[in-house]
Parts: C-alpha cells; sequence; structure tokens
C-alpha cells in the first residue's frame, strides 16, 4: 500500500487510528495492522517479511546473531542484487571468453526488503553487542519489523529505542500529538503534491530527456539542480507523513533531515541527509571497520583507516540504494570527497562552505540520477560545457511559469531552513490550521496524479 | 510578571489602547483580505458574456476574454457571433456575423464610447446596443482602497512589524516572497484564466487545473510570507510543538479540511461534468454511449430484429443499410471500449431482447472493467457482476475528489453555457444508433495510423479470459430463452496496422486462433450461434485507404457497408433460425 494513496489516507488510517485507540491489545492490533498495510500492497511477499522477521527473532534468542545477519543478507542480495551480480560476473565471464555463467531471474523487489533487513541486522548487532536483551516477545518483534508507517522506506529507527516505544505504547493520546501528527502529514502531502510532483513533471517532460543528449551547459546544470529540489522534497514530504503517522500511533520515529543543502562540508551533509540511514552504517559498519583496521594499521595510520573506512562504508551506503553501477560510484564519490575534505581539514585548508558543498552535492546527484553510464557520461559531458552553454529559449519552453514559482519556493524553503516539518516555525495559528486543512484536500484531490515517492524504490 | 490575586483586579492602564488597537487591526485585516480576494477574484474570472435569444428570431452572443485590465490602454479580446439578424456593428463598424477582434481600453469608463459595443439590427427593423463593462484596475476606487488599507496595518502593527526590518535576511526573505507572490498572479494566473475564458473545453479545464496548482502554491507563499513577517525566522526559537493549544487547532484543521472536501464533492456531483453520477443541467464532457444506446434501444416504438453490439469498431454499422439488404429492422448498440460484459449488460436491461444479437469481439475476448466503471451511468450497477459493480462504486467515490472533474466542473457551470465548448471528439449518433463521422484526409490517416502503430499493441493470450467466458454462457443462456441467435464477428484490421503490429506476432496469432477455436466451439455446440472472422480486410473485400478507415481499426462507412454485404446472409439466416425456434 502506499501512503499518499486514497486508501492509506482515507481508509486505512482513520479507521486503525479510531480503533487503535479505542482498545488494549494497542501492539498486537499494530502488528495485524502492520501486515494488513504490507499485504495490501501485494500478499507475495508477506510470508517472506513474516518469515525473516521470525527467523531473526529466533536466532537472536538463540544468541545465533551470525546465522541471523547471515539469513537476511542472503535474503537481500538474492532479491536486489542477484541480477546485477550475475550480469557483472557474466560479463567479466564474456571478457574472459566464457558465456552465460549464472542465469538472471525474473525476481519482483519486496517492498521495503532494504528497510526491513537492515532493521533486522541492526538488531542482531545491537543484541551481539550486549547493548540489550534480545526481545522475548515475538509479537514484539514482528511488529517492529512490519512497523506500517516506516516498512516502505524507513526512517529505518535504532532497534532499542523503537522496541521500548513499542513495548511501551501508551494508552491515551494528547491532542497536541494529534495535532502535530495531521499537521506533519499536511505538511508533507504538500510538499509532495505541491512542489515534488510539480519538479518532477518539469524534469521527466523535458529536462531529463534532453540532459542525455548534448544540450549543453545550462540545460544539464538546471536538471541536476532541480533533481536535487526534487529528491529532497519527494524524500522529506515522505518522512514527514511518516513521522506523522508514527505519533498517531503513540510512536516517535527518528527524523530523516535536517536542511541537508545548508551543509558546509561532506560530513556535515550525512549528518543533515537520509540521518537514519547514515547514523546506521556510521554505527554499525564506519566505527568497527574503523576501530578494526586501527587495530590492524595501529594508531600512526589512523588518518589511512579513516579513509579506508569511508571508501567501504560510502561505497555500500551507494550499493544499498540500488543495483547499479551509477550508485556505487555515487557512494565512491562521496568516499573521495569525506576524504578530501578530511584530509584538508588535517593540513589545516578552509575548503569548507556552502557554495562549495551545493557543487559537490549536485556533482554527486548526478551520477546518482543516472540510469547507466552512458547517461552519466553524456551529463557529465553537458555539465561541464563540452556541448556548449545551449539555448536559452528551449529552457524557457521546459521552464513555465508554474515550475519557475515552484522552483523559487523549493529555493526559499531550502534557504530558510523550513523544509522539514519538524523544522516549521508557527504553524500553530487557527488561520494556518484551516489553511492547511484547505491545502490537504487540493492534495488529495490530485492524488490520483501522484507519482510514487522516489525512495521506495530502494 | 504573574498575575493572581488582587493585583488583577483593576486592568493594566494601558490595556484598553492595545486592545482597541488589536481588535481595529484585526478587523481591518479582515477586510483587507475580503477585498484583495474580490481585487483577485475579479482579474481571475474573465467577463460573463451578453446573451440576448429574447429578440424575434435573432441570437446575440458577445464576449471579452477579461472584465478587468490592469492600467488604462490594456487590450482585451472581444467575441462575438450573432445569429437571424439584418446587421451588426462593433463599436459602429460594420461587421460579419461571427468574429474576434481586439480592443485596447484607453478612457475611463464613465467616457461615451470607451466600452465595448455591439449594436445590432434584427430582422424587423428593431435595434439594440450592448456594452460590456471593462474595469480598469489602477484608476479603480478598490485598489487605492486595498493600498490605503495595507499602510494603515502597516502603521498600526509598526510595532510587531519592527524586528521584521531589523533583520536584515527575514526582510529580504519577506521582500522576495511578496515578489514571488506577485510574480506568480500576473505572470501565471492572470495568463492562465485568459486560456481558460478562450481555449477550447479540455484545454480550457487543464489550464483550469494548473489554476488551481498555482493558486495552491500562492496560498503556501503567503503562509510562508506570514510566517517570515510575524514569526520567528529561526525554527529553533519556538518549534511547532511547544506552542500547541490543540483541540481548537485540530477542529480548525478539520473544519478547513471538510469544508474543502464538502465543497469540491458537492461542486463535482452537481454539476457532474462527466455524467458520471446523477445527471444535471449542464451539457457533459464526455459523451456518455452506454447510456444513450441503452435508452435508445429500450424508447423504440418496436425492438428491432437485430441488435448491433459490441466495440467503436462497429460504430459505423448502418441499421438502414441492413434493413436496406436483408428487410430486417436493426439498432446499433456499440459503445465505445464495447466487451462482452458490456453486451451481457446491455441485453439484461433490454424491454424486448431482439431476436438476432450481432456482436463485434476482439481476440481474447478480454475484459475492461475500468471502462464500464468510468463511463458507464450509474443505472447500469444492478445489471453489473458483482466487481465491477464494486469498481464503478469505487471509482465514483475516488472521482468525488478528484482535480480534474473539479477542474471540469468548475469549467462547464462557468463556461459551458456562455460559450457552448462540447468537445466533438466523439461522432455524432443518428436515430438508429449509427454513427455519422466526417470523412478524413489521407495525411489524418496516416497520422492516425502512425499513433496506433505505435501505441496499441497486439492482444496477447494464453487462454480465453474466464470470466469473459462466463459471461458470454450467460449471454448464451438468455439468449436462448428469448430464442434469440447470436452472430458472433472479428472486425477486420487495416491492413498497414496489420502488417506492421499484428503479422509476424506469434502471440497474436495464437491469440487469434485461440478465439477463433473457442467461438467455432460455440458455433458447433449452439446451432444458435454463427461466426464470421473478418479480421482480415479481404475477407470483406474492403479498402485500407481513407475511404475505407479513419485509422487501424475503425471503419468507414463504406467499408461497414461491404462487411454487411458480407453478413447480410448470415443475419438472414440466424433471423430465420431465431423465427422458427420462437
Amino acid at each position: 500500500m502506499v501512503i499518499t494513496s486514497y486508501g492509506f489516507l482515507l481508509l486505512f488510517l482513520p479507521i486503525t487510528f479510531l480503533i487503535y485507540w479505542r482498545i488494549r491489545q494497542k501492539l498486537a492490533f499494530l502488528c495485524i495492522a502492520s501486515y494488513l498495510f504490507y499485504a495490501l500492497g501485494g500478499l507475495l511477499f508477506v510470508p517472506l517479511l513474516a518469515g525473516l522477521s521470525f527467523a531473526t527473532y529466533w536466532l537472536a534468542l538463540r544468541k545465533q546473531f551470525g546465522w541471523g545477519i547471515a539469513l537476511n543478507l542472503v535474503s537481500l542480495v538474492f532479491f536486489k542484487y542477484w541480477n546485477f551480480g550475475a550480469d557483472t560476473f557474466n560479463a567479466i565471464g564474456n571478457a574472459v571468453g566464457i558465456t552465460a555463467l549464472l542465469p538472471l531471474l525474473n525476481l519482483a523487489l519486496p517492498l521495503g526488503i532494504s528497510f526491513f533487513v537492515f532493521k533486522h541486522i541492526g538488531y542482531l548487532l545491537d543484541a551481539r553487542g550486549g547493548r540489550f536483551a534480545p526481545t522475548t516477545s515475538p509479537l514484539l518483534f514482528l511488529t517492529y519489523s512490519a512497523f506500517f508507517p516506516q516498512i516502505s522506506a524507513g526512517p529505518m529507527s535504532v532497534s532499542d529505542d523503537t522496541l521500548k516505544q513499542l513495548a511501551n505504547l501508551p494508552q491515551t493520546i494528547q491532542s497536541d500529538q494529534i495535532y502535530q501528527g495531521i499537521i506533519w502529514i499536511s505538511v508533507g502531502l504538500v510538499k509532495k503534491i505541491l512542489i515534488a510532483d510539480v519538479l518532477n513533471t518539469a524534469l521527466q517532460s523535458g529536462l531529463f530527456a534532453a540532459a542525455e543528449t548534448n544540450t549543453g551547459l545550462l540545460w544539464a546544470w538546471c536538471s541536476v539542480g532541480m533533481y536535487a529540489l526534487q529528491l529532497y522534497f519527494d524524500f522529506s514530504s515522505y518522512t514527514d507523513i511518516v513521522l506523522g503517522v508514527g505519533i498517531l500511533f503513540g510512536v516517535t520515529l527518528p527524523p530523516n533531515f535536517n536542511n541537508p543543502y545548508l551543509a558546509t562540508s561532506p560530513s556535515d551533509f550525512w549528518q543533515r541527509w537520509h540521518i537514519s540511514l547514515s547514523t546506521w552504517f556510521r554505527f554499525y559498519l564506519f566505527f568497527p571497520l574503523s576501530r578494526a583496521l586501527i587495530k590492524r594499521w595501529g594508531t600512526s595510520r589512523s588518518a589511512s583507516a579513516q579513509y579506508a573506512a569511508n571508501f567501504v562504508t560510502m561505497a555500500l551506503i551507494g550499493l544499498w540504494h540500488g543495483a547499479g553501477w551509477g550508485f556505487v560510484l555515487w557512494g565512491f564519490y562521496h568516499g573521495l570527497l569525506l576524504n578530501l575534505f578530511a584530509w584538508a581539514k588535517r593540513r589545516k585548508w578552509q575548503i569548507e562552505g556552502h557554495a562549495v558543498m551545493i557543487f559537490c552535492i549536485l556533482i554527486g546527484w548526478a551520477l546518482f540520477l543516472s540510469p547507466d553510464l552512458n547517461f552519466a557520461g553524456n551529463l557529465f559531458a553537458n555539465m561541464v560545457g563540452l556541448n556548449g552553454l545551449g539555448t536559452f529559449e528551449n529552457l524557457l519552453s521546459i521552464f513555465n511559469p508554474l515550475v519557475i514559482f515552484t522552483l523559487l519556493t523549493a529555493i526559499m524553503l531550502t534557504v530558510f531552513g523550513t523544509v522539514e516539518a519538524a523544522n516549521l516555525p508557527r504553524l500553530d495559528r487557527p488561520l494556518f490550521a484551516f489553511v492547511l486543512g484547505l491545502l490537504a484536500v487540493f492534495c488529495l484531490i490530485h492524488l490520483a496524479a501522484a507519482t510514487k515517492f522516489i525512495y521506495i524504490q530502494f | 510578571m504573574p498575575c493572581g490575586g488582587e493585583r488583577c483586579i483593576n486592568p493594566p492602564p494601558n490595556l484598553p489602547p492595545a486592545l482597541i488597537l488589536n481588535t481595529l487591526s484585526r478587523g481591518l485585516t479582515l477586510i483587507l483580505a475580503i477585498l484583495m480576494l474580490t481585487w483577485a477574484y475579479l482579474l481571475l474570472i474573465p467577463a460573463p458574456a451578453v446573451i440576448d435569444t429574447s429578440n424575434a428570431g435573432g441570437e446575440v452572443y458577445f464576449s471579452a476574454d477579461r472584465q478587468v485590465i490592469l492600467n488604462p490602454g490594456d487590450c482585451v479580446t472581444l467575441r462575438w457571433q450573432v445569429d437571424g439578424i439584418r446587421a451588426v456593428y462593433l463599436n459602429d463598424e460594420a461587421q460579419i456575423g461571427v468574429g474576434a477582434m481586439p480592443m485596447c481600453i484607453t478612457s475611463k469608463a464613465s467616457e461615451a464610447n470607451a466600452m465595448p459595443r455591439l449594436r445590432v439590427t434584427f430582422q424587423d427593423g428593431s435595434e439594440q446596443t450592448y456594452t460590456l463593462t471593462i474595469l480598469t484596475l489602477a484608476t479603480a476606487p478598490l485598489t487605492w482602497v486595498i493600498m490605503l488599507l495595507a499602510f494603515l496595518l502597516i502603521f498600526l502593527n509598526w510595532t510587531q512589524l519592527q524586528p521584521l526590518f531589523r533583520r536584515r535576511l527575514r526582510f529580504t526573505g519577506f521582500i522576495i516572497v511578496l515578489v514571488m507572490i506577485g510574480g506568480l498572479f500576473f505572470t501565471y494566473l492572470i495568463p492562465t484564466a485568459e486560456t481558460i475564458a478562450t481555449a477550447h473545453w479540455l484545454d480550457a479545464a487543464n489550464a483550469l487545473t494548473s489554476q488551481l496548482t498555482g493558486l495552491t502554491l500562492l496560498a503556501v507563499l503567503l503562509m510562508v510570507a506570514m510566517n517570515i513577517a510575524r514569526g520567528s525566522a529561526n525554527p529553533t526559537d519556538e518549534k511547532m510543538i511547544a506552542l500547541l493549544p490543540s483541540r481548537s487547532l485540530i477542529l480548525t484543521w478539520g473544519v478547513g479540511l471538510m469544508l474543502a472536501m464538502g465543497l469540491i464533492a458537492g461542486i463535482i456531483v452537481t454539476i457532474d461534468a462527466l455524467g458520471m453520477y446523477f445527471g444535471s443541467p449542464y451539457p457533459s464532457y464526455q459523451l456518455l454511449v452506454r447510456g444513450l444506446k441503452t435508452d435508445g434501444y429500450n424508447q423504440l416504438p418496436e425492438a428491432p430484429d437485430i441488435a448491433i453490439m459490441g466495440s467503436s469498431r462497429a460504430f459505423t454499422l448502418s441499421p438502414t443499410y441492413i434493413h436496406d439488404q436483408t428487410n430486417l429492422t436493426a439498432y446499433n448498440m456499440t459503445v465505445e471500449g464495447g466487451r462482452i460484459e458490456d453486451v451481457l449488460i446491455q441485453v439484461r436491461q433490454m424491454r424486448v431482447v431482439p431476436k438476432v444479437l450481432f456482436i463485434e469481439i476482439q481476440e481474447g475476448l478480454p475484459r475492461q472493467p475500468n471502462d464500464i466503471a468510468a463511463r458507464a451511468p450509474l443505472k447500469w450497477l444492478p445489471y453489473m457482476s458483482a466487481s465491477t459493480a464494486l469498481l464503478t462504486i469505487q471509482k465514483r467515490l475516488e472521482g468525488l475528489l478528484d482535480m480534474n472533474q473539479f477542474a471540469q466542473a468548475i469549467y462547464t457551470a462557468r463556461y459551458a453555457p456562455i460559450y457552448n465548448h462540447q468537445p466533438k471528439e466523439w461522432p455524432e449518433f443518428a436515430p438508429d444508433g449509427a454513427a455519422i463521422r466526417p470523412p478524413i484526409t489521407a495525411s489524418e490517416l496516416e497520422r492516425a495510423l502512425l499513433v496506433d502503430i505505435g501505441n496499441i499493441p497486439a492482444e496477447h493470450c494464453d487462454h480465453i479470459d474466464e470470466a469473459s467466458q462466463a459471461d458470454l454462457n450467460t449471454l448464451i443462456q438468455i439468449a436462448a430463452e428469448h430464442h434469440t441467435a447470436l452472430v458472433f464477428y472479428i472486425s477486420p484490421w487495416n491492413p498497414r496496422y496489420y502488417d506492421a503490429v499484428l503479422r509476424d506476432d506469434s502471440q497474436y496469432q495464437q491469440c487469434h486462433n485461440r478465439t477463433v477455436e473457442y467461438i467455432q466451439q460455440l458455433t458447433e455446440a449452439h446451432k444458435s450461434i454463427l461466426f464470421l472472422d473478418y479480421s482480415r480486410l479481404d475477407t470483406i473485400g474492403g479498402v485500407a485507404d481513407e475511404s475505407g478507415y479513419f485509422d487501424s481499426q475503425h471503419l468507414t462507412t463504406a467499408n461497414s457497408q461491404r462487411l454487411l454485404d458480407h453478413a447480410a446472409s448470415t443475419l438472414d439466416l440466424a433471423y430465420q433460425y431465431a423465427a422458427q425456434g420462437s
């Protein structure tokens, strides 16, 4: 089920909300609701989610953490990366004269697999590290694993925190929580329908297609800039809605964004962009890996250990987004940026700043948005001006006034740091509440034309 | 300072003036908001036209695309259409009966001859002058009152606004947002309003959708501006969660939500621009062929011998031609996207089932319940299968909150009676149900063919759709009960489309063969069922050029007649069989 569907917003959410706050068995209800939500998106992978969750719970109880992690990783690799791996392997085989080593499978990607598998692995690593004892309640773990607001695209919460909240669900809800929840959902919808989707339409109708050909520098930078804003507004609107839904059910999920385009360095950016994912990787991969490398190489080579850990972590973050070399390159690129800025900092060179960082981020998005290396190559050729400046008239044909003003609004909100619902100031006036109610309806009537959230595909 | 006990018995001396100022400020803000909304409304809503049909035999329609201009000298486009008159003069210059002309409004409204005038002399010699009043906003008192009120409000709220002027970034942001609001209004919303007033129906309704999006963006920008002006620019100062007198806010949010939902759903249902609900006094944007044909059949004084059924591929099969060839009466009940399920629903509604059902079928007998759900009148509901009925109800409920329907409803209510812009994308239908389509040119056929070759894929089927089989069995049962013969046929494809898409597609050929085998099995099992496979054009001796086809599959009258020439004997045979049976 998609959280921006009529079915979810007008039926599933209000009905589950009303029942949830009237019954005592809240956890059981939340578990049923979560599986129903998942099943409504397709029954096929419900057994996978349930089976993997139960196996993780059981193996954690048996302290078979390694097996649990392996099982989850195998599932993820099989469903998400098999074809990518097989394709690469076969290509290498072809290069040395061996054909069709591994078969390509016609596999559908289970909804949210990257998110629930990483939740499981985080849980197993936390339990193994002794940060908390594995839960003995299968119901609690199944609910935690499938919790419907975050199953599709996160945010990935720290196991301990969410598990504690789910284990101690409040029996009543305060009116300020309800208001906060509905306002965050409204704000998320407005951002999705009014900004992200309008920018997406402009991108799809011309900018993307043109960026593939030799259309010049202006066109390419406009495409990438608009994509940067569209991606941000799309994902942050999703997060606002999810956080709002979580609040309505008495669970506070972690924020995913904190004005990422106001970052001044790559490390600052990764503390502001997709916070839950970067926190997961920092906590469960970067720190252990850095420690292990320092232990192995010695403290005198701690800088090298950090550089290596940065590369590995960022490449895997890239790969997490999807089975494609564009994502891997994007990860490597960010690893390179992190190391470059760290290296400069060690030499006390001042290269941090908003403009530099925006430039670096846009270069990264050019890799991220490219479906293949040819596209990326062409886009970069345009971005560096190899195909000239391009014509202004063509650009204006895509940028109708509505797109321009939407773009300006997106830029204004970004510059003022008021994109995330959590960062919005003073929405407590009756006029704002009333207007947000009206705007929510405007978004509802646009839902039929709403596009899918970009991050759901990951 | 905490207030409690005796210290608060007497209010502080400065409270009454502050209270008065605050109340005054709020009142003036409300008045200013109302005036600005009126101002915006005048600019965004084009002028109502003059429509006069009261003079004997004469009809006058006279309009301008705007009723408000910004500055003296701005131009409007005048449109007129007069019928049944002797002479017509626009601003004293003789004109023909229909036309459009720009006029720049240079003088004040009070001056004579400043406004557009249409003088009409009717057939009986009487004369009448129609004048449109165009308002010039820059010189209108409304504009001055708005500006005065705005300055007064700044003066009254000076203390509250001072922090805004002191913080440079905030002030700059505020000014930028104001410029954006103005820019959006003048460079997007007003031109879109002109498009709405002048474009053809669908384009106008689409422009209205964009305008609603623009208006929403304007609302968001106004909220941003208010936040910058009155609130804190630093989000960490006053996070929303800290300022929540929530119950009343939830109520206010809910009121806004319910009000807008009720209003939108109410407008959609009342105006019913797509004819999806209970009908309305306005012309429907889409021609509801399903309702039209079923009603047309049941209103016939006598049930015909043959009912032609199926999809738009059989639109042009002429009952008159069938009568000429076979002496049998017929009625064309074909509907756009018609499938076996449609046929079954139509037959269930027939007052009297005819002797012969001449049914056009497609390879694989595919179902299209979405078409029925989107296009069938609600009165079809009792005759549908449960799943299609549920889908129909779902679509109609979703339609209550649909942007396009909302835009089309507003457009219909506002402009349809004036401009009579009903689309002509569907053919008109003769009383016998056959479609009347104007001929096309060779280049039009070429374009349509290329579009179809690119967009209409070959039908593939592993098996004959089970639900269609079930519908077909029910249909056969009903036909048997009424001693009705069934004649199925596959309509010919344009050979150029066939060669480009179907010929070498083994899966299509397989699907076609399966369908033919399946229907032939039915003909062997039931003597009252006959089948004609006309999927190849040569089977009817048809032609592939523009005189034979409108596109890849829709026959012109000429090819339809060729098809009927071949089918006539079979129809006759089917009728004889049915007549004997009864």
